[in-house]
């Protein structure tokens, strides 16, 4: 890192585009950062043994109102088993990402072709006639957030509004 | 997770302008890491497919992609007046919001472009080129703002820690 800190990243691949496996482990390693990849299955198997000291993920929409992040499927996981294991759970997104407006109950989560379920790539992993469910966000509450790092400040869920707003 | 990693001489985006040819250029992101690759998009309704496929991922260069999108339609427009470039732009902006229903920035993004359009005096070419320095700007900022956040991310973390991410 520019400060000089070492660092290592265990990446989770991202089911089911494996976006985390295809795209930021090329980006880390582009940064020369180190990096390990583990399948989305393997995360809370790594914290149980001490192996993970802190979970940073993005955003792809705050709730300014209640806290509440939406973000990449599986990372509901990530912050349920990261507070069970007592691990420091940040999100970080610009400030662009904060949605001042709605509530949890109000938001549309994007569910995405089954196909992408069934296929890795062209090949085909699942039973023809299998059915598969493809939500591409979960949504996480603010109890499992330690806080969420912005441009403007690292702040705690419920103090975004304030900090956005003074 | 957002429109460019800066670090040491290299310098990569996911998304730009192309100045010469009056284009968007993304890496396409489904390609990856098999093949790096840019793809280029000369009218919106491309861009708008481009981000429904995830060929752009990642909520702030999604907003991106959407400026641009906008810039494209009014690079392209043949309209003879400033309010049926407005009404085009308008026409655009919807079907870019169709695309992807969660991540915030693409609303954002679009509202943000559509404000400055409605607010700039003049005619067609001045609403044009005013929507084209937002895209860009917003592009700009977004490099700046991830490397801002970086410095404060860095802040949280100690020498030596493993950091388990997801799809950043």
């Amino acid at each position: 890192m520019e400060e000089g800190k070492k660092i290592h990243v265990y990446a989770s691949e991202t089911r089911p585009r494996l976006q985390g496996a295809r795209i930021t482990v090329f980006e880390l390693m582009y940064d020369n950062i180190p990096t390990t990849v583990i399948t989305d299955n393997m995360a809370a198997s790594l914290m149980s043994r001490g192996e993970i000291d802190k979970v940073i993920v993005g955003a792809d929409r705050i709730l300014a109102k209640t806290g509440h992040v939406i973000n990449k499927i599986g990372t509901l996981s990530l912050a349920v088993n990261a507070k069970y294991f007592n691990i420091p759970f940040y999100v970080a997104a610009p400030t662009s990402t904060v949605d001042f407006n709605l509530t949890p109950d109000e938001v549309v989560i994007e569910h995405r072709s089954e196909d992408e379920v069934h296929y890795v790539g062209r090949t085909r992993i699942t039973p023809i006639g299998a059915r598969a469910v493809n939500p591409a966000f979960d949504i996480t509450p603010p109890e499992l957030i330690s806080a969420i790092i912005t441009e403007k400040g690292v702040v705690k869920p419920d103090e975004l509004m304030k900090l956005l707003t003074g | 997770m957002a429109g460019g990693t800066v670090r040491g001489k290299k310098e990569l985006r996911t998304i730009f302008w192309d100045e010469t040819r009056g284009e968007v250029v993304m890496v396409d992101q489904t390609a990856l890491p098999s093949r790096f690759r840019y793809v280029r998009y000369s009218d919106y309704v491309a861009v708008g497919d481009a981000i429904r496929r995830m060929v752009v991922r990642g909520a702030p260069a999604i907003g991106v992609a959407a400026a641009m999108g906008l810039a494209l339609c009014a690079a392209k427009s043949k309209a003879a007046t400033r309010e049926e470039l407005l009404r085009e732009l308008e026409q655009a902006a919807n079907h870019l919001s169709k695309t992807r229903p969660t991540a915030v920035n693409l609303f954002w993004a679009l509202e943000r472009v559509m404000k400055v359009a409605r607010k700039t005096e003049g005619g067609v070419d001045a609403v044009r080129e005013r929507v084209l320095q937002e895209a860009k700007a917003m592009a700009e900022e977004d490099v700046k703002v991830n490397k801002q956040m970086g410095r404060l991310g860095a802040s949280l973390l100690a020498d030596g820690d493993r950091v388990l991410t997801l799809c950043k």
